[in-house]
């Protein structure tokens, strides 16, 4: 997979925090993770890049590319406007069919005391805003190399050549110093690469989340005078 | 979902995303008839049932063109609402049958 250098792979556990706690900061990086797309979307249309004019009209699931492109540019025009100052639109999230499987399993357990959340219903909040999809066969950890249960993260990241996993998993921490890709906790990942950007704190996860998938008249403009 | 314990094909009948997305067959057959979603259909012989597969990377980024995933976050908002949840408590589910 030709992932962007600043794809992302998010521990399945945060992004199952991040939709039960709107509030919470994994909630702020799912936002920032939404608006990411967008952008990468308004950029490119379908992603790739298109130097050369296609003698063919390009097309993405029936609808021409170009309008893809423009609904993709109103809508990140909305969701900046909801982000804090200079808040980065290059963040893209990446995942893959096994963390995906975990995300269903999360779904389970948060049920206890969140019986609306449905497996199904946690899989689309997340997914709709991955970027990448990475094609990891298993879940194969090297023995001794990294931690047993949960190599598929690992996995993933590197197949999806991201810049980065963030996790607050001890064992993949602690795994980090032998791995060329970065392994970050949350907390690290914001005071390292955002908060000298821009104000994390201040990014309201639930307004932008919405406006990622909502129908654009939720927020156009009114037309120019 | 059948299939998916150890070699997770890339590339999944219609009857395994029904399972996966908990929506019936019918639903998934709807959204090849209408190219909804992305999908291939195997080569057979003639008389015998058509089969398709469905790439699962392209049907995972298609998701948000199949659902009111504003209308569905809107409702999980409300629904989550005063229910004093904490980062602490969700933290305690995810963990509790790990073991």
């Amino acid at each position: 997979v030709n992932a962007p250098a600043s794809a992302l792979v998010v521990d399945p556990r945060l992004l199952a925090t991040a939709v039960v706690l709107p509030g919470s900061d994994p909630a702020k990086l799912l936002a920032l993770l939404a608006y990411g797309k967008v952008s990468a979307f308004a950029k490119n249309g379908d992603g790739a890049d298109h130097p050369e004019p296609d003698p063919q009209p390009v097309r993405q699931r029936g609808r021409p590319l170009k309008d893809v492109q423009q609904e993709a540019e109103q809508r990140c025009e909305g969701m900046g406007s909801l982000l804090p100052p200079d808040a980065p639109a290059d963040l893209l999230l990446a995942t893959s069919l096994a963390l995906t499987r975990e995300l269903v399993s999360y779904a389970h357990r948060l049920q206890e005391f969140a019986s609306y959340l449905r497996p199904d219903v946690l899989v689309r909040q997340v997914n709709a805003h991955a970027w990448v999809v990475a094609e990891v066969r298993r879940p194969m950890p090297r023995p001794g190399k990294e931690p047993a249960r949960r190599g598929h993260l690992l996995e993933t990241a590197r197949a999806a050549g991201a810049s980065a996993l963030i996790t607050g998993d001890d064992a993949l921490l602690e795994a980090a110093a032998k791995e060329p890709l970065r392994v970050v906790s949350l907390n690290r990942f914001v005071e390292e690469d955002l908060l000298a950007r821009f104000d994390f704190g201040a990014v309201d996860a639930p307004a932008v989340i919405q406006a990622a998938v909502s129908p654009l008249r939720s927020f156009a403009k009114s037309p120019p005078a | 979902v059948a299939g998916f314990d150890d070699t997770p094909p890339q590339r999944v009948s219609p009857t395994d995303v029904a399972e996966l997305l908990k929506v019936s067959p019918r639903v998934v057959h709807d959204w090849l008839a209408t190219g909804n979603v992305p999908y291939f259909e195997l080569p057979s012989a003639s008389g015998m049932r058509r089969e398709y597969r469905i790439p699962l990377q392209p049907l995972l980024i298609s998701l948000p063109d199949l659902y009111d995933l504003a209308g569905e976050l809107q409702e999980l908002t409300l629904m989550g609402e005063g229910r004093r949840l904490t980062e602490g408590r969700v933290h305690e589910a995810l963990d509790r049958q790990e073991a």
